[in-house]
């Protein structure tokens, strides 16, 4: 087990460090001198050059890829080329909003999604299950972008249910937080609750078709307990789905930020990779592997605490 | 952008079928038409399109629809109808790059990482799995940032973001194909390892990389649609996204402006999901759940004999027995399934009885119905499968007009079953205790320490010695025959007084086989219970029968004691059988390829997947 | 087949019903009218920096004008007036600035302002990368008594004060100054008390009204929130479902602002165009002819333009100082009235007749612009080559291509318009170019030295003409920046800020 935890560790460490150092330097290959970009309007080459200066853009990139490094090594991702706060600082407000929203995204897609999908296992073919095939269809189709402003429209400006726009962080109002995060993490839920049901009922149709669940059910015993030997053998892929879907939950917020107005880390990219700001992009990779990193080992973990042969491995 | 993991068990089907069998799904016609208009479209706009996309005529602006403007006219004055086709072929190239990169990347890497497996395949699933946790959205930006917007580098990043889908469906099939036998004779016989790739592999991921490309595409062109959202791409060349940007731009004061644009990538989308699982469904293994209309089709195709089938449909087989004293009778039964042109029948016609304490064997090849008759006994058909049977009756009692409910509660107490392959019938993810012990519990209402004493004393009963052990390991840490046995007190712990057997000794060693048959045999003796057992091999039927049925093609031949058929067996079928077991025990397969040349049917396994193999 | 078919109705069904729900919005976003009580203002930027010295002009101003006071304000038509500076005088050369302070200020950690804390102040401010700008010319500040400052200038600057009053003279704690923390705890004497625990950064900001601030007359709000917004179709939503009651507004939504009762606000902002970075024909020669620039001035629809792109919401003009100010001579305005005809034979002249190949760059947010542009180049022969680049990219790049689009800020004063759109070198100017035109360098030169008043604004009068008789620029039209506000909420627009500070925004 521990040898286990320590491998999975070292990959996740491996992860992390390939991937920022490509950033790194497909990061600044591609943005070039940011100080233009940086300063906007009406800057002057000396004060371009102060600015390189203080960033520290003057020097060699393997110099300067050294020092983000060794500082990145030690949890500590610089300040920002635009406004020089610590980008630690700016990230770690942003990733409880991010977190948030993804998080219950994740919860409502794996409930419902879950449910929905077993209920279609259960009944192929059924007035759910086609149902549920066209669902996935149409909102497959549909750019989640253009749900979201469907959403915002209904529910925040026509029924004013929830705010249109805005966040509300827990610690000033636990009413308000819920009610600022509905819609998005709605947004992003509808497509993934249809995608886990789909995934859940396939998974589940596949398990109920092996031989074993008919030897069960030669024994005699009733089709909710069948169900139930189903459903501990399909939980893996089903994990497994929603690991993924977290993931990708994480990139998909990037739009749903920028329509509902959310200050979290998906709308920081966009805004950091517009102007070139590389150490907050950097920190922003860093944390999104961070997270992936940890949710595959959660995974881990706990498929081998559901399927013994992965346990004893 | 996690794309749909896609099942790994795709059976290798040929092209032509596969087109012809396409065309047949109406849903998948009218999607493809879909796409084929878009794709004309496309290729066509510059004769279609009644402007040019780029012309801006300020008096058009924000206009509505008419005055030779089909659509109006967007925000800088152009006509959208002209825009839209032109902007079909800007969506259809992007889907394109996307779509042959990550063609071009995940193909290869995963048809190398299944075949030669080793480092290879380690290396190119940890950049699959690095790829599928990187933060694609913020490389994405990056590279948009940096490449000056360039359409083509962008779509081409969003391909390499998408390889994985492509890399780990190729991968399980190259996988799969790889422990097939064919290939392994190729690489016997001298062929290079560059052309068994080309000849074998490519044709074997060919049905799935399609299907994953029609999803890839699907997701591209969303995608796509999403970066424009997000201000990223060019205006100079229209394109469905950007145009979408400027409908929502525009969408309170002048929705429709949004409206065309999403239709036009909806419907494209949706056409392509379409055709994706359209494809999904003829190619994998998993078969169209039958709808309610498909199997009250198959039940009345299996009552009433047609005309011309008259004969055929008479009962095969005879009764020993009185009904009332029987401990299984089967009266007329059909087995069938329901297929895209009509019925299949599997089972045709099947008459058999097995009085308490007598050994009924039931012996056929591969496709001769047995195993299907035996599901039927059950009411455990595979889903599809329907059963029609003048009677059949269980401990002298009639239950073939029982409700599901009631004949479910037969089993266990009333019938038990002993299945074919050890290894997958058992649960993998409980221990064996539990598996004995839930249904002692729940279905025989003992108490959990009873139930637990009763598992015990029965592993006891089928040979293990160390059932405490035993009861506390899974699945996975026992033998095959050790697991065959732990069936076998399955079957029997709850002291049915019929026990029916699906060829309980083929998936194990020459030496086990012998021991479980002996085992069989001294339970059944010991419970007193009628013991129906399917088999393909005459040496099983000789060692533990009383009475023997044989069976083809879904009738049976031939029905009698033992020692009759072994002295004088009437038909000529039931002979070669006999013939072949005693000469070698292990030519089943050749026998049965040998039957499958002379009658095609057997080839059809159709309802026999889950059946002898 | 019925299947297909139903799925494909509904879901243009679900389309169309869902836009349907779009349109029909419009009624709802009135109830919150009323609420006036406090402030809630949707910016389209985030604040860059607490810090005064590393903060931009643009739209940081509603985000530092609540925790600082500055040296110098502007009044509504961007003229300087007192502030933490209670008056101030030039001296006869112009080159030494002499200010009177306000008494009895304190910052919010009980520093006292005085003439100690203002040179700390400005010469933090002259050292920061963005502040700077503002005093490239001042060569020293010193301290002449407990409330007087004095700057020295090494070169006459007469959009000094204007500059300053923008937002480049707002007074922070010298000690927060000194301890580095500026940039995340803003610590100021201003008329709101940043109030950091119900706030989220870059999400909400909310401010707390001081009661004892020297000048709470100005400031009728108890409360202001700021909510920076970029994206304009979230802002719209927001100010729609009564979330904001100030916004910084798309005229493209004009029409159902005006449905909603809301106040219009719109002032000239920034002029739209072609901004000539080679006039001497360096690297393209024929942009070095005069008719050519010409041509292109005659060849563009910009009241077309001005109406299909901005909704109208501009005037036409062919002028790069401010429609508002009194250097702006309407009468000009015709000098290059649309003339597609004349424009070729401008060009034939210049010989050009089959127009010429040029390469301009591209970025997202000057895309509404490029059809036009594309169209109207066309027509002249002049064959474009557009290269598409993101917009740090554009202002990096831009400056090195012989012309591009552009959206250029305009300034709310006359002098600081002749320093920012021609004798400078700015990303958008990159070659001022007068040295190589010497009637323009003269008046520039005569303007510069002139008494300002009556006889530099006549001046400067004859140098605007000159430079649209050049074809100097091409400009279209200046677009306004426009806000909406509901019932109750004025917001006064001033040329130079983006976003108008909060003194600009009262009650009425």
């Amino acid at each position: 087990m521990l040898s286990f935890i320590a491998k999975r560790l070292l990959s996740g460490i491996l992860l992390l460090v390939v991937v920022t150092s490509g950033t790194y330097f497909l990061a600044h290959v591609a943005v070039g001198d940011p100080t233009p970009g940086l300063l906007g309007n009406s800057a002057t080459a000396a004060q371009q050059a102060a600015l390189r200066t203080k960033i520290g853009y003057d020097q060699p990139l393997l110099v300067q890829f050294w020092n983000w490094f060794s500082s990145a090594a030690t949890g500590d991702f610089g300040s920002s080329w635009r406004n020089f706060q610590s980008v630690n600082d700016q990230i770690a407000l942003r990733v409880p909003v991010t977190l948030s929203i993804v998080v219950f995204a994740t919860l409502l897609a794996a409930i419902i999604g879950v449910g929905v999908g077993i209920a279609c296992g259960l009944r192929p073919g059924g007035l759910l299950d086609r149902s549920l095939k066209l669902a996935s269809v149409v909102l497959f189709a549909l750019p989640g972008f253009w749900v979201s402003l469907v959403l915002v429209m209904w529910f925040g400006i026509e029924l004013k249910w929830f705010p249109a726009v805005g966040y509300v962080s827990p610690e000033h109002s636990f009413g308000g937080w819920i009610q600022s995060i509905t819609l998005p993490s709605v947004s992003l839920a509808l497509g993934a609750i249809v995608m886990v049901a789909e995934q859940l009922r396939n998974g589940f149709l596949q398990v109920a078709n092996q031989d074993f669940v008919r030897t069960l059910r030669a024994r005699g015993l009733s089709g909710r307990r069948v169900t139930a030997h189903v459903l501990r053998n399909a939980s893996p892929a089903a994990l497994t789905v929603l690991a993924l879907l977290f993931v990708g939950l994480l990139g998909g917020a990037i739009v749903v930020e920028i329509v509902f107005n959310l200050p979290g880390i998906g709308s920081l990219t966009q805004s950091a990779s517009q102007i070139g700001d590389i150490p907050v992009l950097l920190g922003l990779t860093a944390v999104t592997v961070v997270f992936v990193v940890i949710v595959n080992f959660l995974l881990d973990l706990v498929l081998g605490w559901v399927n013994p042969k992965v346990r004893e491995r | 952008m996690t794309t749909a993991p896609f099942p790994t068990t795709l059976a290798p089907v040929k092209r032509i079928s596969l087109w012809r069998r396409y065309l047949r799904r109406p849903l998948g016609v009218v999607a493809l038409a879909v796409l084929l208009v878009v794709v004309a479209v496309a290729v066509l706009a510059p004769w279609l399109a009644p402007f040019d996309p780029n012309l801006v005529d300020f008096k058009l602006t924000h206009a509505t629809p008419g005055d030779g403007h089909l659509l109006g006219g967007d925000s800088a004055g152009r006509d959208i109808l002209s825009r839209l086709l032109y902007g079909a072929q800007t969506t259809l190239f992007g889907a394109v790059i996307t779509c042959a990169a990550g063609l071009l990347l995940g193909v290869p890497a995963g048809v190398s990482a299944g075949y030669f497996g080793g480092a290879t395949d380690r290396v190119c699933s940890w950049i699959s799995d690095a790829l599928q946790s990187v933060p694609g959205m913020i490389v994405l930006l990056v590279v948009a940032a940096g490449t000056g917007q360039s359409f083509v580098v962008l779509m081409v990043a969003l391909g390499i973001f998408l390889a994985p889908g492509y890399y780990r469906i190729t991968r399980a099939r190259a996988l799969s194909v790889r422990k097939e036998p064919y290939i392994d004779a190729a690489r016997v016989a001298g062929v290079t390892n560059g052309r068994i790739l080309r000849t074998h592999m490519l044709r074997a991921v060919y049905a799935p990389i399609v299907v994953q490309t029609a999803l890839t595409a699907g997701i591209a062109i969303g995608m796509q649609a999403g970066l424009q959202f997000l201000g990223i791409g060019s205006a100079s060349t229209p394109s469905w996204g950007q145009m979408m940007n400027d409908g929502f731009q525009n969408m309170l004061n002048y929705p429709l402006i949004l409206l065309w644009p999403s239709i036009a990538l909806g419907l494209t989308i949706a056409a392509l999901a379409f055709i994706g699982s359209t494809l999904a469904d003829l190619v994998s293994v998993r078969s169209e759940q039958p709808t309610r209309r498909d199997r009250s089709r198959v039940r009345e195709s299996l009552a009433a004999p047609a005309p011309g089938d008259l004969a055929e449909r008479v009962a095969s087989g005879s009764h020993a027995h009185d009904a009332e004293d029987c401990a299984l009778r089967v009266d007329n039964l059909r087995v069938g399934y329901a297929v895209s042109n009509g019925v299949k029948e599997v089972v045709r016609g099947v008459s058999l009885d097995a009085a308490p304490g007598e050994v009924l064997g039931i012996v056929g090849e591969s496709g001769s119905g047995k195993t299907q008759t035996i599901f039927s006994v059950l009411n455990l058909l595979p889903s599809g499968g329907t059963a029609v049977a003048d009677g059949i009756w269980v401990g002298g009692r009639e239950v073939g007009r029982l409700s599901p409910g009631e004949r479910a509660a037969l089993l266990g107490r009333s019938i038990g079953y002993v299945p074919q392959e050890p290894m997958t019938n058992l649960d993998p993810c409980y221990t064996i205790g539990h598996q004995l012990v839930e249904p002692l519990r729940h279905v025989h209402g003992m108490s959990k320490a009873a139930a637990r004493e009763r598992a015990r004393e029965v592993l006891v009963q089928v040979g293990i010695t160390d059932p405490d052990r035993v009861l506390v390991s899974y699945p996975h840490q026992i033998s095959g025959g050790m697991a065959q046995r732990v069936l076998i007190a399955g079957a029997v712990a709850g002291r049915p007084p019929l026990l029916v057997a699906d060829e309980p000794t083929t998936a194990l060693d020459v030496t086990v086989q012998a021991e479980v048959l002996e085992l069989l045999r001294e339970l059944q003796r010991e419970y007193g219970m009628a013991l129906v057992i399917v088999t393909h091999n005459f040496g099983v039927v000789a060692d533990i029968c009383d009475r023997v049925v044989v069976m083809k093609d879904g009738r049976i031949v031939e029905t009698g004691p033992v020692e009759r058929i072994f002295r004088n067996p009437e038909d000529p079928y039931t002979a070669e059988l006999i013939s072949a077991s005693l000469d070698d025990t292990e030519s089943r397969q050749e026998l049965d390829e040998a039957w499958s040349r002379e009658s095609p049917a057997a080839l059809d396994r159709v309802g026999e997947k889950d059946g002898a193999r | 087949m019925t299947r297909t078919r139903t799925a494909l109705v509904a879901i243009a069904a679900a389309a169309a019903l869902a836009l349907a729900g779009c349109t029909g919005s419009g009624g709802g976003g009135t109830t919150a009218a009323g609420d006036t009580g406090e402030l809630k203002a949707g910016v389209f930027l985030d604040v860059t920096s607490w810090d005064p010295a590393s903060a931009d002009i643009g739209f940081d101003g509603p985000y530092l004008s609540a925790v600082y006071d500055p040296l110098v304000a502007l009044d509504k038509d961007g003229k300087p007036v007192p502030a933490l500076a209670s008056s101030w005088e030039w001296s006869t050369d112009r080159l030494t600035l002499t200010a009177k302070l306000r008494q009895g200020v304190t910052f919010e950690d009980g520093q006292k302002f005085d003439a100690t804390a203002a040179v700390a102040n400005l010469e933090h401010l002259k050292a920061g990368v963005r502040s700077g700008q503002a005093y490239l010319n001042v060569a020293g500040v010193s301290a002449k008594d407990a409330d007087t400052v004095e700057i020295k200038l090494s070169k006459r600057d007469d959009a000094l004060l204007y500059q300053m009053g923008l937002g480049r003279s707002w007074m922070a704690s010298p000690a927060a100054i000194k301890s580095g923390a500026l940039a995340s705890d803003p610590v100021g004497s201003g008329p709101y008390k940043y109030d950091k625990a119900s706030s989220t950064p870059q999400s909400q900001y909310v401010f707390t009204k001081k009661q004892d601030h020297w000048d709470t007359g100005t400031y009728p709000f108890p409360t202001v929130r700021l909510f920076p917004i970029t994206d304009q179709t979230a802002s719209f939503n927001a100010m729609l479902s009564g979330q904001l009651n100030v916004q910084f507004a798309n005229a493209a939504n004009l029409p159902k602002a005006k449905e909603n009762g809301w106040n219009i606000a719109s002032k000239a902002a920034s002029w739209v165009g072609v901004q000539f970075a080679d006039r001497t024909g360096a690297q393209v020669k024929a942009l070095g002819d005069q008719r050519v620039r010409q041509a292109i001035s005659y060849a563009f629809d910009a009241a077309g333009i001005l109406k299909a792109v901005a909704n109208d919401s501009g005037t036409v003009t062919n002028q790069v100082w401010s429609v508002d100010g009194a250097v702006y001579d309407k009468s000009m305005n015709d000098k290059y009235k649309t003339d597609v005809a004349k424009a070729k034979q401008l060009l034939a002249e210049a010989g050009y007749p089959d127009g010429f190949s040029v390469k301009m760059p591209m970025s997202p947010i000057f895309q509404a612009w490029q059809p036009a542009a594309n169209q109207t180049f066309g027509e002249l022969g002049i064959k474009v080559e557009w290269q598409d680049m993101a917009m740090p990219d554009y202002q990096k790049n831009a400056p090195t291509f012989p012309m591009f689009l552009a959206v250029i800020a305009l300034a709310g004063n006359d002098m600081a318009t002749l320093t920012d759109q021609v004798t400078t070198s700015q990303w958008y100017n990159p070659n001022p170019s007068v040295d190589a035109f010497p009637e323009v360098k003269a008046l520039v030169e005569q303007a510069e030295q002139a008494e300002p008043g009556p006889q530099q604004t006549e001046l400067l009068k004859q140098l605007n003409k000159k430079l649209v008789d050049l074809a100097w620029f091409d400009v279209w039209y200046q677009a306004d920046n426009t806000y909406f506000s509901v019932k109750g909420i004025t917001v006064t627009p001033v040329t130079g800020m983006m976003f108008p500070t909060l003194r600009f925004i009262q009650r009425g």
